[in-house]
This record gives C-alpha cells, structure tokens and sequence, in this order.
C-alpha cells in the first residue's frame, strides 16, 4: 500500500514545493534544497543526515533534503512525466533511464563533478551499452553509460519456502510459480509481482520452459525472449498467468518478504536483493534464479534537466559511491552495490562494518545469490514501448478475471435471501390478519 | 486609480457571504479546475481532439466485467450495510444504551481507512481465513456502515413520539406499529442512508485489492493513471461520474417528501 503513501508524499512534495516558491526567498538565502526520489526502502536513511552535515562542511550552506519514494518504475516515469514534480536525483532501473534519455529528460552526466566514479563496478557499464546498443539521439549515437551512476543490480528469481518446497518443486524452474510440481500446499500461496513488466518475464520464461511457444519464438535468446512484446505472446501470457490464479495468494510490490517470513505465502517472485533480506532473517526461506534464465537488472542515479540543485545531486551521487558508504546500503536493504565488489574487498572500513554487522567477508563476496555469474541465461529488461497500452489491457484483464462469478454468486444470493425475507414478511402479515379476523 | 480602490475598499464589506469566499475559491481549485481537466483529458490524443479513448476503452474486453463487479458489489455492500444497519440504528435511537453502542460504531471512523483496513485483513490472515469476495464484501460493510447508520439513527430519533402513540392506542401490535409508523416515517433516513453507502462504493480502490484481490473501476482508474494512460483513466472518472449523477436523481426522484435532506 505504499503507493497510496507514496502518492500522498508526491501531493504533499509538489504543495510543499509550490508554498515553497512564493515564499520569502531571503529568509532561506542560507539554505538549499535537494529533492532525492527513491525506490521505498532502498537506502539508509542515517546516510542522509550524513550528507546534510558533510555538505555544511563543505560548501557552508545548510541543505534540505527532500527524500520521496516509489515504489515501480511505472509511478516514478508517471510522476516525472506529468512534469513538475521537481526532482534533482531520482533511481530508475535501466529501461527506464533509456526512455526517460529518449524523452530528453534527464542530462548526460558531468563527469569531473564525479571523483568517486570509478569505484562503479565496470561490468555494469559494458553491458549496458552492450544491450542498448539503438541509442540515438538527434541522429548521434549515444552511450546509456554516459546517463546514469549504477546504484544497486541484482536478478530476478523466486524465494520459497525450504520447508514447503520440494526438490521435485525445484526442478519445475518458473514452473514452480504454476505448481507444475503438484506441490498440494501450494494452493493459494504464491506471490507474483505486481509490475506487469516483472510478471511477463516470469511468464514468458515458463511459456519457453514448457515449450508452449509458437517455432518462430524458440530459437530466442533469454534477451531477445523477455523483450519480444507482441499480439501473439500476449495472449499466450494472459492466457498462462489465469491458469495461474490457482495458486495465486496475490500480486505485491512491497509486502512480499513479510509473507514469506511470516509464512503466509511459500513461493514469491522476487527480487535478489529483497530475497537477500528475507533469507538473512528466514531460516527457511531460499532463492534461486531457474536454469532456463532470468532477468539482471540494473539501478542507477541520473539527474534530471530540470532539477534545480545540480551541486548538491551530484555531491550526492558521489558520496554514494564512497566504498564505506555503499556497503551501509547494502546492509541496509539487501541489495548487491553497484561500486565494484575488488574495491570493497581491499576498503578496511567496509571489511570493519561487515564484521561488525556480523557478516563472513569472504562468504559475503563469494554468495551467488548476491554476486550471480554475468551470463547469456540472464537477460536485461527493454522497455514495452509502443506496446505499453496493449500490456497494461492485458494485465488488468488477467487481475479482474475471476471476480465477476464471484459477485453474480453473492449478489444472486443476497437478492433470493432478500426476495424470501420479503415473501416471508408477506405471509406473516397475512396470518396475522386472518388471525385477528377469526378473534 | 487611488478612488478607484478607495471605491471598491468601500464598496466591500465583511457581509454574510463575503465568509464563503474562502471556500468558493477551495472549491474552484479542487473541484471545478480537477473536473475541467478530467474533460479535457478525456477527449485528447497525442494532444489532438478525438473520440480514441472512449473507442479504446469500448475495446478493451475488461472494462464491462470491471464496471459491473463495481456495480454488484457497490449494491451488496449497501443492501447488507442496511440490513445490519438498520436495527442497530433503531436500537440507538430506542434505548439508553444506545449511546454506548453508537460510540462503538463511530469509534473505527476515527482510525484512517487503510490502516483499518490492513488490520482486517492481519486478523483474517491471523484467523486462517480466505482472502476472496467474502472479505471484500466485509471490508466494505465494515468501512461504509457507519455512513449507513449515523443518517437513520438521526431520523428514527426524530420521529415524533406521538405517531407511534397514536398508533399503540388505536390497537396495532409492536410489529404493526414498526411497520405502519416507524418504517415509513424513516424512509427519508433510509434513502440518505443508501445514497451515503452506495456512491462511495462504486468507486473505492485498494479495499477491494487489499482484501481479496478483487478488481475494481477504482482500481482500474487507478492502473490507468499509473501507467501514464491519463486518456483512457479520465474517460473512465467520467464514467463513475455519470453513475454518481444517475443515482443522485434517481435518489432524489424516489425521496419526493426531501424531509432528510437538512440532515446532510
């Protein structure tokens, strides 16, 4: 429900920001003003009080910081596209940092604001530009790299329930989010995304994993697969996350680990950095990304044109990527940092804070769930494009199925068990009468 | 100039209706301007007059289920709200401890909705039931009922005491007096109190997500929005727009008499 949240913080920023600009500006000629609009929990907040005192250090101003939230890649372009939602620095993972460049929204970065850039795990970059390899703008071709600081990366994959969940479950792959596995405990007991452009990578793998693709779609690599958004695969993806509804406990954003921890639900689609989070307090819960291949995605910084404090977004940015700093948020949230994992290693404070938060240094490198192989199995994330409005058709057809007969068989009830009482009340009356006529 | 302004400082003065200026203008921003800019959206394209989204809303095969569950569950929620509320009102309106039971309704209205409505759904999950249409129905009961009990209790207690009197004298039997006297004379309560249930349900969203995964208009205006189709979103509030006015009239075509209408 944070969107709700989220959607009041967004009403209560843009007033806020509104008073803001009729107000006496002499009063605040000292103070600035930084707006950060960040995925819900994806940040040690302490860090930003940290920032506030390090920039009066250094600038000899005091600083404001607005810090909103969002919680799918959808709300924030929504919000940044509707306009003036005036933000300096916001996080969008790579598909939407690609159209937000095509919509000219957001500055190529200034490179020497950046001293701590190439700590940023390089891997990241090239393959970025390697998959976005169609970015021209203005007839130039451009580098998606030259746009956004990495922040935090991870897979897409499930998290399940070690107690519930069977090896046969396992080698389902994304099957197991059909129970193709015939696990009798998984009725009504998984949890799906509820992001259509999640889902329908989950979906499109199963539909390649249970050769229910049409031929001209098998040859497809991971990354051709989960990018390829037509009429055909639309309904073919439909027509499997209904069958899916089954098993369905519901589909969530941001309630996922807590279901799982409490056990309420025993499989998730889930990100790795919330999995992270969840295992490290769930004994029983684990996650895995299926053989027949995943999503990588990729978080980055980038700063909008029409920010109004770009020294103090880009301080931002850069205090970031100080090791000691990243680390922090990773603890903090679960995620893998994007600040290269050679340069954390050798950082004695980040070796310091990971002993202290109880981790084993070397195990916290080497753990596959946090630091996957880059491979061909995992696919990066376009965006729908043009194909957005037919997506979300399908989506919401998928979340209403279902409910009619529900409300027919409720309705239809309450009219007989209505219907009666009247009919009932009828001939009670009618007794009564008869009665006092006999009297 | 300076008499100008002399003129019209001595022209206005701090009458009656200079006090609902503030609201006035309140109203223009938040009501009339919102309004105005759900019309224009509605009838854009690319920036371009058009009657496309109301064509790619008759399109989508999910729009008429979504809109008729809103519709049923709008009218269960307020039949089973009436059902329930209607004995508790008259309860409260009869007896001494009517007070206490009152404050037990009202008391949930004070707690913001969706925190109401998240512990609901932590004691369903906590009792091991279903999440489904069951739930749904009850989050909406459980939200809306007070809207349901507050106008009926109101008009009960207003009942002139000798209607009923009268009614006991001439010889009419408890059920004969509640059925002549009581239920007619509370009509006007009854129809405030429908108006005041039904036309909130047809456009809640999030309870009905919240509580059993049900797909609401709500919720549907809601996805619109939040996938940047404001087009077809701003048709879609047009269209529980139309609903809210077509059961405005027909609300008050049935309530001739108006007696309840100084009550809200």
């Amino acid at each position: 429900m944070k969107k709700v949240f989220s959607a009041a913080l967004i009403f209560a920023m843009v007033l806020g920001m509104v008073l803001g600009l009729n107000a006496p500006q002499a009063v605040f000629a000292q103070t600035e003003e930084l707006i950060i609009y960040n995925w819900a929990e994806y940040m040690d907040l302490t860090l930003i009080e940290e920032f506030k005192v390090y920039y009066n250090n250094k600038y000899n101003t005091s600083l404001e910081v607005v810090y909103t939230t969002f919680d799918t890649n959808e709300t924030m372009m929504t919000n940044i596209l509707s306009g003036d939602a005036n933000v300096d620095i916001t996080c969008p993972s790579e598909y939407a940092i690609e159209r937000l460049v095509r919509m000219g929204l957001i500055n190529k970065l200034d490179i020497s604001k950046l001293s701590n850039l190439d700590n940023a795990d390089s891997r990241i970059y090239n393959m970025v530009d390697g998959i976005f390899d169609d970015l021209i703008i203005q007839g130039e071709q451009e580098k998606l790299s030259d746009y956004f600081v990495p922040y935090m990366w991870g897979t897409l994959g499930i998290l399940y329930n070690t107690n519930v969940i069977r090896q046969k479950d396992l080698e389902q792959g994304w099957g197991i989010l059909w129970n193709e596995g015939n696990n009798k405990n998984l009725k009504k007991k998984i949890l799906l995304k509820d992001s259509i452009r999640d889902t329908y990578v989950a979906a499109v793998l199963y539909l390649k994993e249970q050769d229910r693709l049409p031929n001209n779609y098998k040859d497809l690599s991971v990354q051709e697969l989960i990018n390829t958004v037509d009429d055909t695969l639309l309904d073919l993806v439909e027509e499997v996350l209904i069958e899916q509804k089954e098993f369905l406990k519901d589909y969530e954003v941001d309630f996922g680990k807590d279901e799982m921890l409490a056990g309420r639900a025993y499989v998730n689609l889930a990100w790795s950095g919330d999995a992270l989070w969840a295992i490290e307090d769930g004994e029983n819960l684990d996650y895995f990304v299926p053989e027949t291949g995943g999503n990588i995605w990729f978080d980055g910084w980038v700063v909008l044109k029409n920010g109004k404090n770009k020294r103090a977004a880009y301080e931002f940015i850069d205090f970031l990527l100080i090791p000691e700093n990243a680390i922090r948020n990773s603890i903090e949230i679960g995620y893998t940092s994007a600040v290269d994992p050679n340069i954390l290693k050798q950082d004695s404070a980040v070796v310091q804070i990971l002993e202290d938060n109880e981790y084993d240094v070397e195990e916290y490198f080497t753990n596959d769930i946090r630091y996957p192989e880059f491979s061909e199995k995992l696919g990066v994330m376009k965006d729908f494009g043009a194909m957005n409005e037919k997506a979300v058709a399908m989506w919401e057809r998928v979340k209403a199925e279902g409910s009619l007969t529900w409300v027919l068989i409720v309705g239809i009830v309450g009219v007989v068990v209505i219907g009666g009482g009247v009919v009932a009340f009828i001939l009670f009356k009618n007794n009564k009468g008869k009665r006092r006529k006999v009297e | 100039m300076k008499s100008k302004i002399k003129k019209l400082l001595k022209n206005f003065r701090i009458t009656r209706s200079a006090f609902s200026y503030p609201y006035i203008l309140f109203m223009l921003i938040f009501v009339v301007l919102p309004l105005a800019l759900i019309l224009i959206n509605a009838f854009m394209v690319d920036q371009r007059l058009s009657f496309g989204n109301f064509i790619s809303l008759v399109q989508d095969r999910a729009s008429l289920p979504t809109l008729l569950t809103s519709l049923l569950v709008g009218l269960v929620t307020t039949i089973t709200c009436l059902v329930v509320g209607y004995p508790v009102a008259y309860i409260l309106a009869k007896r001494k401890s009517g007070r206490i039971i009152a404050l037990l309704f009202i008391l949930p209205m004070w707690v913001n909705f969706l925190i109401r409505t998240l512990s609901t759904r932590a004691m369903f999950e906590a009792l091991g039931i279903d999440l489904g249409m069951g739930t749904v129905i009850f989050g909406m009961v459980y939200n809306f009922i007070p809207f349901m009990i507050l106008p009926l209790h109101t008009t009960l207690s207003n009942i002139d005491k000798s209607y009923i009197e009268a009614a006991q004298d001439l010889g009419a039997s408890p059920s004969i007096v509640f059925l002549k006297a009581t239920l007619p004379l509370s009509i006007p309560g009854i129809i405030s109190g429908i108006t005041m249930v039904f036309i909130p349900t047809i456009s809640t969203f999030a309870i009905s997500q919240l509580l059993g995964g049900i797909y609401l208009f709500g919720d549907s205006i809601y996805s619109k929005f939040n996938h940047g189709m404001y087009g077809v979103g701003s048709v879609m509030s047009l269209i529980m727009l139309v609903f809210v006015i077509i059961s405005n009239v027909f609300i008050s075509k049935v309530n001739k008499g108006g007696a309840a209408r100084n009550l809200w």
